[in-house]
């Protein structure tokens, strides 16, 4: 079993940001990927939460600093300034409110001017499981992903479906860029760095440690 | 809307509803406090008993929202009493966004609006002290632009740019925008003591007290508390600060980052506009802390003014802009204003120097 300290070390760290509107399951998203459970009774998001987790990708440790941000409007002012340097975004809509997925278009051009020009950028239709109570259907969000060149997942907060295969893609995307060298991991602005330890060998499963905090 | 039936419940301490109560009465809507507490019926909950009659709630809407009930059903609902959340959200919140619709609902609200009804307090009450906080206490912090926070993110941050300038420079240096130091102390406080209400109830009312009564500037407080000769030096006359010390003081520089706080939602926060730019670099400050002449390598004569609430990094790089000077003056420049600054003995310091001379004296030393 590796000790807390051989926990707590990574190759790189990506900083993520999660937007999109009020409500449609940000939070209870990086709670499930991070505690592997459904956030009951979740309120809304204040400013920014924080939450981090330690994934093995492509052979790598990889430590995801992710920035959960308030959805409504008016917070849009103090989170635009959060996204600085994300090297990933997941923009989240909720399949079951047709608004949330026509606002994505915003989130994406805030995404993509306020963050840096080649943040991976991942749409994500949550609560999936509410079927029948669905308006966007998969198809249509998927080519609207594939016309604006981003990945696109449908998960459920609720039952965990996909939660973790998008911050993995996320993540794989980024380390793609990096192993290719169109994204340099020893600079701040890149929104991704060099851990500052290697663990000798890899071991543990997909998670390895996580922690999250709030603010 | 008709007020919900009461149903028996806890009462409230006699000793923390007077005081709630003499803290959130404004002179127009003091909260109906009996003199015998003891009488008070209240529907303050356990949390097993709130969770209960969240589920009668859950099983008799069957996934509609109140709104889509027929009254005869919300009757039924209501009459047996309201889980927390739906009072909440039908009775305080809704009822502030008709009351002040120009602020509308804040994400952020119901952890305010909360802490007064678990501690058994009426709807009412609870609307009364949504009202005051909002509206009092930090007034402009929850409306459409959030102008009041950025102002007061924006002293804040000028302040401790000023008072505290390793933890500022710190703050700049790993990139993290102020706003994140503060939002924990500013308005999560209150959503601290909402979380820690249904345990220790006690615990939350101090902690609500604490916010209620010195409210956002406890902030600014505990940095004015800890510099208070800083005061009279910026403002140059102690005969204008009242009788606290405080107000003028704040009032004025809240009256510089007003116009930064409202332009904040067209561009970087404010924070980050003050990093880069330092405060409101168009506004003229009043008073200056530093004014210094300097002769420029041509001949020219340049004023390099730093404001009360200004960093001389940030006035520093404000001059270069203005004269087309070279990057490498900054430090020199920078050491010489900091130099000034420090052996002041009444502001604003007034100093003069030739260019070239500051490079060589300030130069070679480390910033």
């Amino acid at each position: 079993m590796a000790s807390e300290k051989e926990k707590d070390q990574y190759d790189y760290l990506f900083k993520f940001i999660i937007i999109g509107d009020a409500g449609a399951g940000k939070s209870c998203l990086l709670h499930q990927f991070i505690e592997n459970r459904y956030k009951k009774g979740s309120s809304h998001t204040i400013g920014v939460e924080f939450g981090s987790k330690i994934i093995h990708v492509g052979g790598r440790n990889i430590k995801l600093q992710i920035w959960d941000t308030a959805g409504q409007e008016r917070y849009r002012s103090v989170t635009r300034s959060y996204y600085r340097g994300a090297a990933g975004a997941l923009i989240v809509y909720d399949i079951t409110n047709r608004d949330s997925y026509n606002h994505l278009v915003n989130w994406l051009q805030d995404a993509r001017t306020l963050a840096r020009a080649d943040t991976s950028i991942i749409t994500v239709g949550n609560k999936c499981d509410m079927k029948d109570k669905r308006a966007v259907t998969f198809l249509e969000a998927s080519r609207c992903a594939q016309e604006n060149d981003i990945l696109f997942l449908e998960t459920s907060a609720l039952t965990g479906e996909g939660v973790e295969d998008v911050f993995i893609k996320v993540a794989r995307v980024i380390l793609n860029k990096i192993e290719d060298g169109l994204i340099d991991p020893n600079t701040m602005v890149s929104g991704t760095h060099t851990g500052s330890q290697r663990i000798g060998s890899d071991s543990g499963g997909e998670a390895m440690s996580s922690k999250t905090c709030s603010c | 809307m008709e007020a919900p039936a009461r149903s028996p419940g806890r009462r409230v301490l006699g000793p923390l509803a007077a005081r709630l109560s003499n803290l959130l009465g404004g002179p127009e809507e003091a909260p109906q406090i009996p003199d015998n507490v003891a009488d008070v019926r209240t529907e303050s909950l356990t949390v097993a008993e709130d969770a209960a009659m969240h589920e009668r709630w859950q099983s008799m809407l069957k996934g509609r929202k109140p709104s889509e009930c027929s009254d005869a059903e919300l009757r039924r609902l209501v009459d047996d009493g309201a889980p927390l959340k739906h009072r909440l959200d039908l009775w305080v919140l809704c009822a502030y966004a008709a009351v002040n619709p120009a602020v509308g609902y804040c994400q952020g609200m119901s952890f305010i609006a909360a802490v007064p009804l678990l501690l058994a307090f009426s709807e009412a009450d609870a609307l009364a002290a949504l009202r005051y906080v909002v509206e009092q206490v930090c007034p402009g912090y929850h409306g459409a632009s959030l102008e009041g926070y950025f102002c007061d993110l924006g002293v804040l941050d000028a302040l401790t740019s000023q008072l505290l300038p390793e933890v500022h420079a710190e703050l700049v240096g790993l990139d993290i925008p102020f706003d994140i130091v503060y939002f924990p102390r500013a308005l999560s406080d209150s959503r601290a003591a909402c979380a820690d209400a249904r345990d220790v109830p006690t615990d939350a009312a101090q902690r609500f007290l604490a916010l209620a009564r010195s409210g956002i500037s406890a902030d600014i407080d505990a940095v004015l508390q800890c510099t208070r000769r800083f005061i009279p030096l910026v403002l140059g006359d102690l005969g204008e600060v009242d009788a606290s010390g405080r107000a003028t003081f704040l009032d004025r520089l809240r009256a510089q980052f007003r116009d930064q706080g409202a332009a904040a939602a067209d561009g970087p926060s404010a924070s980050t506009a003050l990093a880069a730019d330092g405060p409101a670099k168009d506004v003229a400050f009043e008073p200056p802390a530093v004014v210094a002449r300097v002769t420029l390598d041509d001949g020219r004569e340049g004023l390099l003014r730093m404001g009360a609430a200004d960093v001389p990094r940030a006035a520093v790089q404000r001059f270069l802009a203005a004269y087309a000077l070279d990057e490498a003056c900054a430090r020199p420049l920078t050491e010489w204003l900091t130099r000034a600054e420090a052996n002041a003995e009444q502001y604003p310091v007034r100093i003069a120097g030739k260019l070239p001379e500051i490079r060589r004296a300030f130069g070679h030393r480390r910033s």
